[in-house]
C-alpha cells in the first residue's frame, strides 16, 4: 500500500470512527431521556 | 417609532386576531377528532397512514407512553437525517456534486440535531454545503416533523387540563397525523403557491452563473425555495435555504412578502391559544394566554424598534443623519436590508425570536446593544412569546402552573389551575424544565467563555474551522473564544446568544461567532436536545398528573384565570424568572455594553 491509499485509509478510519462517536452519542442522550421519563414516573408514583 | 411602524404593529396585531379564532377553532377541532371539511378529501389518507403504520388512534397513551413513542421517534428520524446528509454525495438531486467534504461529521450531527429540535441552527452555508436532496428530504422531513411533534405535545399538555380522572393524555401517533395532513400540509400548499406568486423560485435547476455589468462572473443559487419557505415560516423552523435567510431577495423578495412571512411565523403560536380555550371549555382562557403574550411581544418591539430608530451616539457624532425622513429610514441601519429598514426588521427580529422560528431578515450582531437584548430575551424568556409552534404554548402553560403556585402561596391557599388542583409533584416539573433551559444556557455559555483548547496535536481539531473545503486555509482557534468577531461584553453576547437560540430551540444566530467547529457545532447541537427533549418529558409527566385528577367545582376562593388580572400576573412572572436566571448573563453583555457605547461617545 503506498501513503496516498494510506492516507485514504487512515482518512475513511477517521471518519467511521467519528460517525461512531455522534451515534453512541446521540442514542446515548435518547436513553437518558427516557431514563429521565421513567425517573419523572416514579417521582410521582412515590407522592400519589 | 416612527408612524409606519406603529402601523405596521397595529395591522400585524390586527391580522393576528383575525386569524385566531377561526384555525384555533379548527385545529381544536381537528385534535379532538372530529370531522372538518378537509376529511373529505384527507380522510382517506389519515385511515391508510393508521393502516400502514398500525396505529390504532383511539387508543390512549399514558404520559410515559406517549413521551417515549416522541423520543423514540425524533431518534429514528435524527439518525436518520445524519445517514442522508453524511451519504448526500451519493444520494440523487445533487447537481453542485456535494459530499462528505462539505458535510463532516460534527457538522452533521450539528445538523440533525438542530432540524431535530425545531431549531434549525445553521452552522453551514446552505449554497456551499447542501444537495437538494439533503435540503429536501433530509432536512425538510423535520420542518414537518418537527412542527407536528411540537403542537402534537402542546395537544397533550392541554389534555392533561381538560380530561377528568384519566389515565391517558391522546394518542401521538393519531396527533402527529392529524396535524401535519388537517394543518400543516393545507397551509402549507397554500402558503407555497402565495410565495410562488411573490417571486419566491421553485426549480431544481444547476445554479445559473452570469455575467455582471463589470464583466465578472457570478454564481446564482437557485433551487426548491418556494416549498422549504413556506414550512420553514408556518412551522417555525427558520432554516434558510439561503445563508442570508430572510434577507436574500429570493427568499423574502418584496415587503408584502415579509409580512406575509410575519403573519405566517405567528399564525399557529396565536391561533393554538384558542384551541387551547376550547379544549378547556373556556375560551377565556385562552385569550387571557393570548393577551399575556402579545403585551410580552408588543413591549419587545416598541424596545426593539425605539433603540434602532434612535440609532447610536457614534452615528450622531458623525453628523449621520439618524431621524427618519421621506427618503430613508435614519437609525441604525447596519446589518439591515435597504428593502425593510428599520422597522420592518426590528419587527421581524422580535416575532422570529419570540417565536422560536429562527429565521432573520438582519444581522442582530449589528443591531444597538438595547435592539439586540430584546431578541437576546425573548429567547430566554424559554420562547413562550407566542414561541414554537406548541412549545410556546406548553411553554407558558408551565408559566400559568407556576403564576399560579405564586398567587396561592400569597393568599394562604392551595394553588388550583382549571379546575385542577396544582401540588407539589406539578410545581416540582415546572420547576425542573425551567431549571433545564437555564442549566444549558449559563452552564454552555459559561463554559465556552472560558475553556481553552490546544492549539496544536490532535485536540486542536476540536476547534478548527475547515476553511480547506471552501478553497481557503483551515483556521486553528484554540481558546473557544478565539472564534468571536468582537471581544468585550459584544463577544460575550455572541456566546450567549448562541447557546440561548440552541436551548430555546432557535436557531437565529447573533452571527460574529465561526460556529462550524467541532466544539461549537457539538454544543450547541446538545443545547438544543437539552432544550427541546429534557423540557418536554417534565411537562408530559405533569400533563400527565393533572390528567389523573378530579374536577374542582370554582368557589368563591378560586384565583379566576381567565381575567386580564392574571394575564398581568403571568406576564410578570415570565418577566422576573427570565430577570433574576439570566440577568448577570445580559448585564455582562448587552447592559454592559450600552453603557460602554455611551461613555466612548462622550470620551
Amino acid at each position: 500500500m503506498n501513503d496516498a491509499a494510506l492516507a485514504v485509509a487512515s482518512l475513511e478510519e477517521h471518519e467511521i470512527m467519528a460517525d461512531l462517536i455522534f451515534l453512541v452519542i446521540t442514542v446515548g442522550f435518547f436513553a437518558v431521556s427516557i431514563a429521565y421519563t421513567h425517573g419523572c414516573e416514579k417521582l410521582r408514583g412515590r407522592q400519589s | 417609532m416612527t408612524p409606519i411602524a406603529i402601523l405596521q404593529v397595529v395591522l400585524y396585531f390586527g391580522i393576528l386576531l383575525v386569524i385566531t379564532k377561526p384555525l384555533g377553532s379548527y385545529m381544536a377541532r381537528v385534535f379532538e377528532g372530529e370531522k372538518t371539511f378537509l376529511h373529505g378529501p384527507l380522510g382517506w389518507l389519515e385511515r391508510g397512514t393508521y393502516r400502514v403504520l398500525g396505529v390504532d388512534p383511539h387508543r390512549d397513551m399514558k404520559w410515559t407512553e406517549y413521551a417515549t413513542s416522541m423520543l423514540m421517534f425524533s431518534l429514528a428520524s435524527m439518525v436518520f437525517t445524519y445517514g442522508a446528509l453524511r451519504l448526500q454525495g451519493i444520494l440523487p438531486l445533487n447537481p453542485q456534486h456535494f459530499g462528505v467534504k462539505q458535510m463532516p461529521a460534527d457538522l452533521a450531527f450539528n445538523t440533525a440535531a438542530s432540524f431535530t429540535t425545531n431549531t434549525n441552527w445553521q452552522s453551514y452555508s446552505p449554497e456551499v454545503t447542501m444537495s437538494y436532496f439533503s435540503n429536501m428530504v433530509a432536512l425538510a422531513i423535520h420542518n414537518w416533523a418537527s412542527a407536528a411533534v411540537g403542537i402534537a405535545i402542546a395537544i397533550a399538555v392541554i389534555r392533561g387540563f381538560s380530561r377528568k380522572s384519566a389515565d391517558g393524555i391522546g394518542n401521538f401517533w393519531a396527533d402527529m397525523v392529524r396535524c401535519t395532513l388537517y394543518v400543516l400540509l393545507p397551509l402549507s400548499f397554500v402558503g407555497a403557491v402565495v410565495f410562488l406568486a411573490m417571486g419566491v423560485p421553485q426549480n431544481f435547476d444547476p445554479y445559473t452563473v452570469v455575467t455582471t455589468l463589470e464583466g465578472g462572473k457570478q454564481t446564482i443559487a437557485l433551487g426548491p425555495v418556494a416549498s422549504q419557505e413556506i414550512i420553514k415560516q408556518l412551522g417555525t423552523n427558520g432554516g434558510g435555504f439561503f445563508n442570508a435567510n430572510s434577507a436574500h431577495p429570493f427568499e423574502n423578495p418584496t415587503p408584502l412578502s415579509n409580512f406575509f412571512t410575519l403573519v405566517l411565523i405567528w399564525s399557529i403560536p396565536g391561533a393554538i391559544t384558542h384551541t387551547f380555550g376550547k379544549m378547556v371549555g373556556n375560551t377565556k382562557q385562552g385569550w387571557a394566554l393570548f393577551g399575556a403574550m402579545a403585551a410580552l411581544a408588543l413591549a419587545g418591539m416598541i424596545i426593539c424598534t425605539s433603540a434602532e430608530q434612535a440609532g447610536t451616539p457614534h452615528l450622531a457624532a458623525a453628523h449621520i443623519q439618524t431621524a427618519a425622513t421621506a427618503m430613508q429610514s435614519g437609525g441604525n441601519m447596519e446589518g439591515k436590508e435597504v428593502r425593510f429598514g428599520i422597522a420592518a426588521s426590528s419587527l421581524f427580529a422580535t416575532v422570529t425570536t419570540g417565536a422560536s422560528c429562527g429565521a432573520v431578515n438582519a444581522m442582530h450582531d449589528s443591531f444597538t446593544p438595547i435592539g439586540g437584548l430584546v431578541p437576546l430575551f425573548n429567547m430566554l424568556t424559554g420562547e413562550v412569546i407566542f414561541g414554537g409552534v406548541g412549545a410556546g404554548l406548553y411553554g407558558m402553560l408551565m408559566f400559568a402552573v407556576l403564576a399560579v403556585f405564586i398567587a396561592g402561596l400569597m393568599v394562604g391557599r392551595t394553588p388550583e389551575y382549571l379546575g385542577k388542583k396544582i401540588e407539589k409533584f406539578e410545581v416540582q416539573m415546572a420547576m425542573l424544565a425551567t431549571l433545564v433551559l437555564a442549566a444549558s444556557v449559563l452552564g454552555f455559555a459559561a463554559l465556552s467563555s472560558t475553556i481553552d483548547l490546544p492549539k496544536t496535536g490532535a485536540l486542536a481539531a476540536l476547534n478548527t474551522w475547515p476553511g480547506s473545503v471552501y478553497g481557503g486555509a483551515d483556521a486553528v482557534y484554540g481558546a473557544a473564544t478565539g472564534n468571536l468577531n468582537n471581544a468585550g461584553p459584544h463577544g460575550f453576547s455572541e456566546i450567549f446568544y448562541a447557546y440561548a437560540s440552541g436551548t430555546g430551540n432557535n436557531g437565529s444566530a447573533f452571527a460574529g461567532i465561526t460556529a462550524n467547529t467541532p466544539w461549537y457545532n457539538g454544543t450547541i447541537a446538545l443545547a438544543a436536545l437539552i432544550g427541546r427533549f429534557l423540557m418536554i418529558v417534565p411537562l408530559l409527566a405533569m400533563a400527565g398528573a393533572l390528567a389523573k385528577k378530579v374536577h374542582i367545582p370554582a368557589s368563591s376562593g378560586t384565583f379566576p384565570t381567565d381575567t386580564p388580572t392574571f394575564a398581568g400576573l403571568l406576564v410578570g412572572v415570565v418577566v422576573i424568572v427570565g430577570a433574576l436566571t439570566y440577568f448577570p448573563g445580559l448585564a455582562l453583555g448587552p447592559i454592559v455594553e450600552q453603557f460602554q457605547m455611551n461613555v466612548l461617545a462622550t470620551h
